[in-house]
């Protein structure tokens, strides 16, 4: 039915597309996401639902502002996000909410989101892309998968060695520096500390000091009292889960064990949990910043270089 | 007993009733098929269940797959797991004698959320099974537990079941707080709404599953009526007028604990469904297990449809587990009804 002028422009176009070196989105494009599984993409994704706070802001990172039409409760940064469309709690989400705003992409976590519903979410024939970032190092191959996913590499690579460059700034003021004995605690009643192979630990270690934690086991880890005084840890900090007054509660609740170090020498402190269990972009701000609590002395040199 | 008790039960009776009932829960049906954090226009989603091809009756293909693929499935299988429910309860608080009789007290459902917990945990162990068999696994072994422990001795009395049934259900509750404080934390999330009953994850093929299995346990246990009315007036009176008392109550608590297992491994623990509505029908109806048994069955879909609407709406988009609702919203209703209408426990 079409004129010949028509299939010579629509030829045009797809030669156009073909000779560009870049590989061309638009057309199809098989990622393995970080969960191991292939995913195809047919399109570039125009609607995106971000089933984590952490996942919206890296896409707002990635200037993605007016992609994302659905984000879960407790999304709050950047400001603008936070009225986005919600779609449940990111640990039990809202199917309707979700397929109602008829996404190209959904991102998921690994962890977070339950399996059940994230399979219910394909079977409803959404895509889904499952991210996993545990470590800087994963934040950033995430972001630049992000960027692949979405034709945006320039800006995650832009982005990427930003954030590279902050890091490698912390971990050459650190050295050598002796390693203080660090507890990182997440939850209070139980207690609930960070253990190995958890985002805190690696910015504990970035951050110049030693997760006494690491050695009782992976992941997020219930501790007795009892353990907390034989770990002696030198430097305690309390991640606030968005409540300040509650941290700074449990920082007086700590007063009592004298016999702690970080105890004895009044290094418990509050750090906003937001900077340092998200892993987003924010994440370099949460590791300078922890990097200063488990350093005093660099506060100097950064007076200095001012 | 000077309860007041509507006429005997007729034929007529039964039909009317039942009729009434089904109206009662296809217009709870649809009424959760129209609401939902999405907002649906109700000719359209009337227009898609009735087939009518009008212009302006129908939505878009998005909509169609809310309705369709997520809101249907989840109201039938609300209505099945209500209707199993409250129809266990009708049996175990006739059969046990005991007005605070219902699935949950025979530790059925700590053995199933102790076999859907631990599979959880296990997830991604090499014991790992999906979190229905799981639990259905642990309901049935749990009932042959209690059986086995009640019943060894011989004579299966009644005051030994449910007196096993409450130790089994203590023991198994310590287990599962075992489970559940060595759990992760990521998982606890999930755990818990499994605890407090969660019927998000809803497919055809559960409610194809486990329906058809819940309506031949309810046919079973409805053909069993005359004789839970005559064990009524006790053992001893129905033995002589003619029923087998031993198979009777071993049929009856075995296709109780089936149902129960397979509702609950779908749904997870909802409590006071089986609890409240079992003793609504009876103040509404009387006790004769002929019509307390559909209208019970009719009376626990209506009940947990609704609570569930309320669920998945009073927070929306979060969503509450749906048990908190049927024991939030059904404990102060229940006092009221008891305090107005003076109900005495009756079982017979």
């Amino acid at each position: 039915m079409l004129g010949s002028s028509a299939k010579a422009a629509i030829l045009g176009l797809i030669f156009t597309f073909l000779s560009t070196a870049e590989p061309v989105y638009g057309f199809s494009l098989e990622l393995r996401d970080e969960a191991g599984r292939r995913v195809q993409i047919s399109m570039l994704p125009r609607r995106i639902v971000a089933l984590a706070p952490s996942i919206t802001e890296c896409l707002f990172a990635l200037g993605l502002d007016q992609e994302v039409v659905g984000v879960t409760e407790h999304t709050n940064f950047p400001p603008q996000a936070a009225s986005r469309p919600k779609v449940g709690s990111y640990v039990h989400l809202q199917l309707e909410a979700i397929v109602a705003l008829k996404p190209d992409l959904v991102l998921a976590t690994r962890d977070g989101n339950p399996r059940e519903q994230i399979r219910r979410l394909e079977e409803l024939g959404l895509t889904v892309f499952v991210l996993d970032p545990r470590s800087l190092e994963g934040l950033f191959s995430t972001l630049l998968s992000l960027g692949e996913l979405f034709g945006r590499r320039e800006e995650a690579a832009d982005l990427v060695s930003r954030m590279r460059e902050k890091m490698e700034g912390v971990r050459q003021r650190i050295g050598t520096r002796p390693r203080p004995r660090v507890l990182l605690q997440v939850g209070a009643q139980p207690l609930v500390v960070a253990g190995s192979d958890t985002l805190q630990d690696h910015l504990i270690g970035l951050a110049g000091g030693e997760n006494v934690a690491s050695s009782l086991g992976r992941g997020y880890l219930m501790l007795s009292w009892e353990r907390v005084m034989t770990l002696a840890p030198q430097v305690i900090i309390i991640s606030s889960m968005a409540d300040t007054r509650a941290a700074e509660g449990e920082k007086k609740r700590w007063k009592r064990w004298k016999d702690i170090p970080a105890v004895k020498n009044g290094r418990i402190h509050v750090m906003d949990g937001d900077l340092i269990d998200r892993p987003s972009p924010r994440i370099i701000e949460g590791l300078e910043k922890m990097a200063l609590i488990i350093h005093p002395e660099l506060w100097a040199e950064v007076g200095s270089r001012n | 007993m000077s309860f007041v008790r509507p006429g005997p039960v007729t034929l007529k009776g039964i039909i009317f009733w039942t009729l009434l009932g089904t109206v009662a829960v296809a217009l709870a049906g649809i009424l959760a098929l129209g609401t939902g954090p999405t907002p649906l226009a109700w000719k359209g989603v009337l227009g898609e269940i009735l087939g009518v091809g009008l212009p302006g009756w129908s939505l878009d293909s998005t909509e169609r797959s809310i309705l369709l693929e997520i809101r249907l499935p989840r109201v039938l299988l609300t209505g099945i797991v209500g209707m199993g429910l409250a129809v266990s309860g009708v049996v175990l608080q006739s059969l046990l004698r005991n007005p605070l009789a219902e699935p949950f007290v025979l530790g059925i459902s700590s053995g199933a959320a102790l076999g859907a917990l631990s599979s959880m945990a296990l997830a991604t162990g090499f014991l790992s099974l999906t979190t229905p068999l799981a639990a259905f696994l642990g309901a049935m072994g749990t009932m042959a537990l209690v059986l086995g422990i009640a019943g060894g001795m011989g004579r299966l009395e009644m005051t030994r079941v449910l007196l096993t049934g409450v130790i089994v259900n203590a023991f198994f509750t310590s287990l599962i707080m075992l489970v559940l404080s060595l759990s992760r934390a990521e998982q606890l999330h999930s755990m818990m709404f499994w605890l407090y009953g969660d019927l998000s994850g809803a497919k055809y093929s559960q409610a194809g599953i486990v329906g058809p299995w819940a309506l031949g346990a309810l046919v079973i246990l409805w053909s069993q009526a005359r004789s839970l009315n005559l064990l009524g007036l006790g053992e001893r009176t129905a033995l002589q007028l003619g029923v087998q008392v031993e198979r009777s109550k071993f049929l009856l608590l075995i296709v109780t604990a089936l149902l129960t297992g397979l509702v609950v491994s779908v749904s997870g623990l909802i409590g006071f469904v089986g609890l409240i509505v079992p003793h609504l029908m009876r103040m509404l109806l009387g006790p004769d297990h002929r019509l307390l048994l559909p209208m019970g069955a009719l009376g626990g879909a209506v009940f947990l449809i609704l609570a569930d609407v309320l669920a998945r709406t009073l927070m929306s988009p979060a969503e509450v587990p749906v048990g908190v609702i049927t024991a939030a919203l059904g404990a102060p209703f229940f006092i009221l009804l008891l305090r107005t209408r003076g109900a005495r426990w009756n079982p017979s």
